[in-house]
């Protein structure tokens, strides 16, 4: 692809180029080393190139909180695992604080008398802001740096433990590695009762403490185990109407993987550049599987040889598997040879898998399975003209899109219907712009695609970018919004827009010390709490709008 | 109506049998739909209309009154885009009604007069307002369904309002290229011909009615212009010019651009504004009728 | 630009905003449009990048965005200025306006053409009326205008506004002028009443001029002009085309009536005609020698009796006398109570009647007596001669009169010497020597009695007297006299008596049809005679539709009252003759081609211009 010309050149860069915290010293290592449960990881497991200290040092960094700080909160992605160093904290048990102490926006949905009133009282005045009043969450600014945000608060602890139930967490509690490792939301919020000092380490640190200490690793992953990989198996449908027992059995026999760049979205272009040649490759055509692939989270992309280069047959996401056919052929018929995989499995991005071992399956599934049914010969068949708007999808990472926002530009008459009904229904500004990647007559346009994996959610400070617990749109809190613009330099696919407010006389707020633009992070809210849906979709007149997701797109 | 031909379609094994139903699309199924509805309504406005003047009774107020309904109704498919904010229907379906009423309206405005061309001044205007609105409503529906593709297929995507920012920037570079090659090379010819005709193109789209009726004109053009200048052009400057042509190859798809959204959007300064004189007046004769009819 | 990679990224890319209403100047000029946009007043928004601020001195760029690398100037102004550009409407800016423009401009046309047209020159009203009227109409209506049939034009706002919601009765203003001679409310202005199921709908009982004219079709509007499913709105029996459905002709077509006058076209032609006796005075043609061709009309009216008739039947008609008074028989003698010059002993003699006759019906009936009963009618009978020979004729008028005569009429031209003479013979009880005066005709007397004769066809006092005696009915002694068998009763040989269809049934009075019927009463048969006269067969002529019925014999309906009891001595003509020429693509054939709808439709204004109200 590229030249090998010769040029500028510099080192390789290294692992901890950036650390966690550069703060971190070598005496707070020191002082970590003696806390129990660190102390008793034995340093020689570790390798040479990854020593103990050199995780601590810069994987992970130590947190001091106040009264009513929110470590984190439930329904939130997280990156990071926590061990309590010194000090108590809440657990709020379900069901959880309500969304406005935690920062979230009220999706209740609008009356309809509310919902029309928008159409008097949306102005065409870029951006105007009439609610200044303050966000029930406090910001927490950072002490040294005063005008960083590191988090929200609490305002009335005492209020919160009279209201609700809540556990306490003291020293040497571990929690968060669900959430760091595996991708899932943060299961119940967890705020500091009084002051705590607390362990933050984030996932690539948990990761080779899981991986080479024996007992970090029973622990996260029997608590693993107990929780999400029982719940991932029994959503498995070829796991249905087996007894507990049997599940029991297969789940102390799953395997873990990982595979590929966790934080693939920084490297999205030059993955993207690079091709499907320099994929992480998970398995080969050809070779023998020697268990089930489920795919727990990420994407994984499934691709046959095609002359010198290789053919998408699908991507896989979360609740996939792969492998089925092969293992099942080779149970069915066992003198025959050819049992080999028929396809790669590459990782876009990052995958996260569960193995299944093949006796495990022949014991207690394959029996009352009725045989799978064949994927590839059915991409072998077809021109490749047919595939090609997927694999430009694969391509383009929208396989990550949930409503990926697709414009059939040959319907298209270029009218902003669209644009102008979004607008109606965000005080009139839009929240989307009508242009985009295109493929044939499609145009993927530059909106909210409400990910899958929501990269845009990590590094924003005070969670005002969320999803909502409903489980499905990727939301914006306007008011707790501070304007950092994280969130829009994250997002791969430049769908979050950056905007300055203004007043009602449509004059623009600046800051009252520094006077620089106020901003705020704007997107497409899927309509949160409007009637009826995403408006763009009920205004296109020629049905050329959908909100799609690239699996079950039938172009 | 897909004008893309695509290839055989394969005998393709696992495939379930779609009925040609559902191989349409939601637009082309609801204008069915809307098609079978207006025509049974019309029938049945026959017949009925049939009865009353086998009854001695006039016809005119009955076709009159659905008349002036129809034409309200289609003249809130503007009101229902402004207001997505509330569920009323997919646009997409209002617009099919809009379309198939409209013409369904024609018909409807004859059985209402009787002729085609009426005695009367205002309601000549009338009658003359109320073709000019359907003659251009029909125009506007052909122009968005040619034109739509026409854009898709012309290879690039632009906003209409980035347009003039696009070909400045465009004209700068173009710009920039002559005088780099002036620099590089020491010689004016590049330079010159782009002043005396290339910079013409450049200035604002160009080309517009050819564009719009599908003619080549500004790849003729080009080529025209390219062939005249490319002799006298040495190595160097031709691969100025190479660049310069690339740009003009692009500024070429704005141009086609522009023609067709700008006519996508000022067809409807014809059939809007008629259409409001339109309403006024009927409601005029409305009044008129209820006043002085015998 | 287009061509960048990085073009859709947000800080390259901002919202597009639709609703805005102005776009950048330099953008409309095509020149290079400043990246912030018109501002929300619609002003320049690119005259600076940002608002430098002071920070304790220094001043610092503010752009949104970031800040530029120049920074700016040290007075505190932006660094990047440009001057202003005049902002434009966007395309929907656009729109909007236009949109206004054009309901105002139809405002104001319609307000400045839409009223007026009041008449008397009055030229305004193009945006109100709905086309010219009819070039008829127009000329009747130039001096009220509009205000001639829509009674709400130039009046007050708050008249035109409770006009839209009253139903306005159409009939009133067409009624100002045309006139029926039924209601103009009624189907066929006729005064029989439209069955309730007449085409199912209540709607058609009352009709209303609107329902079938219309008005404001231009100069040349046809508003006469109808189709034939508008007749078949009411009328049960619908079909396609004369051709095709109309119902056959009744039975006697077209002879609906009997004649007035019984005129046997059979028997004269087949018999009396070519009777060699009458030779000289048959007449040449077949119909054309009584019917007046030149005349032809809905009928064909024939000619005077004295041209057509009189020739033959005049002779008759002399000689139908008509005896008005007899002498009847006398027990007593009726003089005796006056002067004689007898003696007494002559007087005292037996009284011996000159006359053994009774009275006549006439005497009898004016006298209130039976006529055949001496003993009833003597003292009234005798008190009657005494009188005749006092004051002669002038007995006769109190009788006359009591009875509901017309003595003038009916003893017209009696000398009053005539009952002086008589009755001085039958006063000496003899009888009366006569003078013949037969040849002149007039009051004459016999021996006993006192006649008339006729002078002649038409004689006034003869018809005088039957349309007495016809007044009194049937039953009345009084009916001797329309014996047709003899005296004036000859007449009724011709003329019909019939009972009107308008007399109660109890009413006995009966009426003598003195004259011809006349077709062209009938207000809704359309059918002239004259254009068809062209398309006769050749020697058929008439005999065309009128055929001969050989052998026809109408006097049976002459002997009853009822005219409607047809009777024709010609064969009915049916509908297939017509339709050998009204039908199937030839000649017209629509219902208006041979109905009338309207009821003898009259002006009922002068002609001339209609005063302003």
């Amino acid at each position: 692809m590229s030249a090998t010309a010769a040029g500028p050149t510099i080192a390789r860069p290294q692992r901890w180029d950036s650390p966690f915290d550069s703060e971190m010293t070598d005496a707070m290592v020191e002082g970590l080393l003696e806390v129990k449960e660190i102390a008793g990881i034995q340093t020689d497991k570790f390798p040479a190139r990854i020593p103990l200290e050199g995780i601590l040092k810069n994987d992970t960094r130590i947190i001091n909180y106040e009264s009513g700080d929110i470590i984190v909160r439930q329904g939130d992605y997280g990156n990071s695992a926590f061990l309590v160093l010194d000090g108590d904290l809440r657990v709020v048990v379900s069901p959880g604080l309500p969304s406005d102490i935690m920062g979230r926006i009220d999706e209740t949905q609008r009356t309809f008398f509310n919902s029309l009133s928008q159409l008097w009282t949306n102005r065409w005045f870029p951006e105007v802001r009439n609610d200044f009043s303050k966000a029930k969450t406090g910001l927490r600014h950072s002490e040294d740096k005063a005008d960083t945000v590191r988090g929200v608060f609490l305002q009335d602890v005492p209020a919160v433990l009279d209201q609700h139930q809540t556990v306490v967490l003291s020293e040497g509690a571990l929690f968060g590695e669900l959430a760091a490792l595996g991708r899932v939301p943060r299961t119940a919020s967890i705020f500091a009762e009084g002051k705590a000092t607390l362990l933050e380490i984030r996932w690539q640190g948990l990761r080779e403490l899981r991986n080479y200490d024996e007992g970090w690793r029973r622990i996260i992953n029997q608590r693993y185990r107990e929780t999400a990989l029982r719940t991932h198996l029994n959503e498995t449908s070829m796991f249905h109407g087996l007894s507990d027992e049997v599940m029991s059995k297969i789940s102390d026999q799953c395997l873990f993987e990982t595979y590929g760049s966790f934080e693939w979205h920084t490297s999205f272009k030059q993955a993207r550049n690079r091709g499907i040649e320099q994929e992480p490759i998970i398995a080969r055509e050809r070779e023998y599987p020697d268990g089930l692939l489920l795919i727990r989270a990420g994407f994984a992309r499934e691709s046959i040889k095609h002359g010198n280069s290789r053919r998408t047959v699908t991507y896989l996401g979360a609740g996939d598997h792969y492998g089925l056919e092969e293992l099942y052929s080779a149970w069915k018929n066992p003198e025959d040879a050819g049992a080999a995989l028929q396809s790669s499995l590459t990782s876009l991005g990052y995958v996260d898998a569960i193995r299944v071992p093949a006796p495990v399956l022949e014991e207690f599934v394959f029996p009352n399975m009725d045989p799978p049914e064949s994927r590839i010969e059915k991409v072998r068949s077809r021109p490749i003209d047919q595939d090609s708007l997927l694999e430009w999808a694969v391509e383009e990472r929208f396989i990550n899109a949930r409503q990926a926002m697709v414009i059939d530009m040959d319907k298209c008459v270029r009218c902003d219907d669209c644009v102008r009904a979004c607008a109606s229904t965000h005080g009139g500004n839009p929240r989307f712009r009508r242009h985009g990647k295109t493929h044939d007559h499609w145009m993927v346009a530059n909106a909210c695609m409400h990910c899958v994996d929501p990269v845009c959610m990590i590094g924003c400070p005070t969670g005002a970018i969320h999803r909502s617990l409903s489980g499905g749109k990727v939301i914006i809190n306007d008011k707790t919004c501070i304007g950092c613009g994280t969130c829009a330099n994250s997002c791969p696919y430049n769908n979050i827009s950056m905007v300055n407010i203004a007043d009602s006389s449509g004059t623009k707020i600046v800051d009252e010390t520094t006077h620089k633009p106020i901003m705020k992070a704007t997107k497409c809210d899927l309509c949160t709490g409007q009637l009826g849906g995403p408006a763009c979709v009920r205004a296109c007149p020629n049905d050329a709008l959908k909100r799609v997701s690239f699996n079950e797109f039938d172009a | 109506m897909n004008l893309m031909p695509s290839p055989p379609e394969r005998e393709s094994e696992h495939l379930p049998a779609v009925s040609w139903w559902d191989k349409l699309s939601q637009r082309s199924r609801d204008m069915i739909l809307f098609v079978l509805l207006a025509a049974s309504a019309i029938f049945g406005l026959l017949l009925l209309t049939d009865a009353y003047e086998k009854n001695l009774e006039r016809t005119d107020t009955l076709t009159g009154y659905i008349l002036f309904g129809l034409i309200i109704f289609l003249g809130a498919l503007n009101s229902r885009k402004k207001m997505s904010m509330i569920p009323l229907g997919r646009a997409s379906l209002w617009l099919s009604a809009h379309v198939v009423f409209g013409i369904a309206a024609i018909g409807l405005f004859w059985l209402h007069i009787g002729t085609i061309w009426p005695v009367g001044l205002y309601e000549q205007v009338l009658t003359a307002i109320f073709y000019l609105v359907a003659i251009s409503g029909v125009i506007g529906f052909l122009l968005y369904r040619i034109g739509a593709r026409q854009l898709t297929q012309s290879g690039v995507e632009v906003i209409y309002e980035r347009i003039p920012r696009e070909l400045y920037e465009i004209r700068e570079q173009s710009e920039k290229i002559v005088l780099k090659c002036t620099e590089e090379t020491g010689s004016d010819t590049l330079a010159k011909h782009y002043e005396d005709t290339l910079s013409w193109f450049f200035r604002k789209p160009r080309f517009y009615w050819q564009n719009i009726f599908g003619l080549q004109s500004s790849a003729h053009w080009m080529r025209f212009h390219a062939a005249s200048v490319v002799r006298y052009l040495d190595e160097k400057e031709t691969a100025h010019f190479d660049e310069l042509m690339t740009l003009i190859s692009v500024k070429r798809k704005i141009d086609h651009h522009y023609a067709a959204q700008d006519l996508m959007k000022k067809w409807l300064l014809i059939h809007l504004p008629l259409s409001i004189a339109l309403l006024v007046l009927a409601s005029w004769h409305w009044f008129l009728v209820e006043v002085y009819a015998i | 630009m287009i061509l960048d990679q990085d073009k859709f990224k947000q800080e390259n890319s901002a919202y597009e905003r639709p609703n805005f209403p102005f776009r950048c100047g330099r953008a409309l000029k095509w020149g290079k449009p400043c990246a912030h946009g018109p501002n929300n007043d619609g002003s320049c928004g690119g005259v600076t990048e940002c608002r430098p601020f002071n920070d304790n001195g220094r001043w610092l760029c503010r752009k949104t965005g970031g800040s530029c690398g120049d920074g700016p100037l040290p007075t505190g102004e932006c660094s990047q200025r440009q001057l202003a550009c005049q902002p434009a409407r966007t395309i929907r800016g656009i729109r909007m306006r236009m949109a206004f423009t054009f309901m105002a401009v139809m405002v104001a046309i319609i307000a400045a053409f839409g009223f007026g047209g009041g008449g008397g020159g009055d030229e305004g009203g193009v945006f109100l009326s709905p086309g010219p009227i009819s070039g008829i109409h127009q000329n009747f209506t130039a001096d009220a205008g509009c205000e001639s049939c829509h009674k709400p034009h130039n009046k007050s706002a708050g008249s035109v506004i409770a006009a839209a919601f009253t139903k306005s009765g159409p009939s009133e203003s067409c009624t100002d002028c045309h006139g029926f001679a039924g209601s103009p409310t009624a189907a066929h202005n006729a005064s029989f009443t439209v069955g309730s199921s007449a085409a199912g709908s209540p709607h058609l009982l009352k009709t209303q001029c609107s329902m079938c004219h219309t008005e404001h079709m231009g100069v040349d509007g046809k508003i006469t002009k109808m189709t034939d499913e508008q007749c078949h709105a009411c009328h049960k029996v619908k079909f396609d085309s004369f051709t095709n459905g109309h119902p056959a002709f009744s039975a006697n077509f077209p002879s609906r009536q009997r004649a007035k006058i019984a005129f046997n076209h059979t028997s004269h032609f087949e018999k009396h005609f070519v009777d060699p006796r009458n030779k000289a005075n048959a007449p040449d043609e077949r119909c054309v020698s009584c019917h007046k061709v030149s005349k032809a009309a809905q009928g064909v009216p024939v000619k005077s009796y004295k041209q057509m008739c009189s020739s033959c039947h005049d002779d008759a008609i002399k000689e139908s006398s008509m005896v008005f008074f007899r002498l009847p028989e006398f027990t007593n003698d009726p003089f005796a109570g006056g002067k004689t010059t007898l003696s007494m002993a002559e007087a005292k003699k037996e009284f011996e009647s000159a006359s053994t006759e009774p009275l006549t019906p006439i005497i009898a009936h004016l006298l209130k007596v039976e006529a055949d009963d001496p003993e009833g009618y003597s003292e009234a009978a005798g008190q009657l001669l005494r009188d005749m020979k006092e004051t002669g004729a002038e007995a006769f008028v109190p009788l006359l009169e009591e009875a509901g005569g017309n003595p003038v009429s009916m003893l017209h031209g009696m000398p009053a010497e005539l009952t002086k003479a008589l009755t001085s013979a039958w006063a000496a009880n003899k009888e009366y020597e006569p003078i013949d005066s037969e040849a002149t005709g007039g009051w004459f007397a016999t021996e006993l009695t006192i006649g008339y004769k006729p002078s002649g066809h038409g004689d006034q006092v003869v018809k005088a007297w039957l349309d007495f005696a016809a007044k009194h009915g049937a039953e009345s002694p009084l009916a001797e006299l329309m014996d047709p068998s003899e005296g004036p009763g000859t007449c009724i040989k011709c003329h019909a008596v019939s009972k009107g269809a308008k007399q109660a049934k109890d009413d006995k009075a009966l009426q003598i049809e003195w004259g011809a019927v006349d077709r062209s009463k009938s207000p809704f048969f359309a059918y002239n005679h004259e254009p068809h006269l062209n398309f006769l067969k050749v020697g058929a002529y008439c005999e065309t539709c009128h055929k001969v019925d050989p052998g026809a014999d109408i006097s049976k309906a002459f002997k009853q009252f009822d005219p409607m009891i047809a009777s024709s001595s010609f064969k009915p003509i049916k509908k297939e003759t017509c339709a050998e020429c009204h039908g199937r693509g030839a000649v017209a054939q629509n219902c208006l081609e041979c109905h009338k709808y309207h009821n003898e439709p009259v002006i009922n204004k002068s002609m001339g211009p209609v005063a302003s109200k």
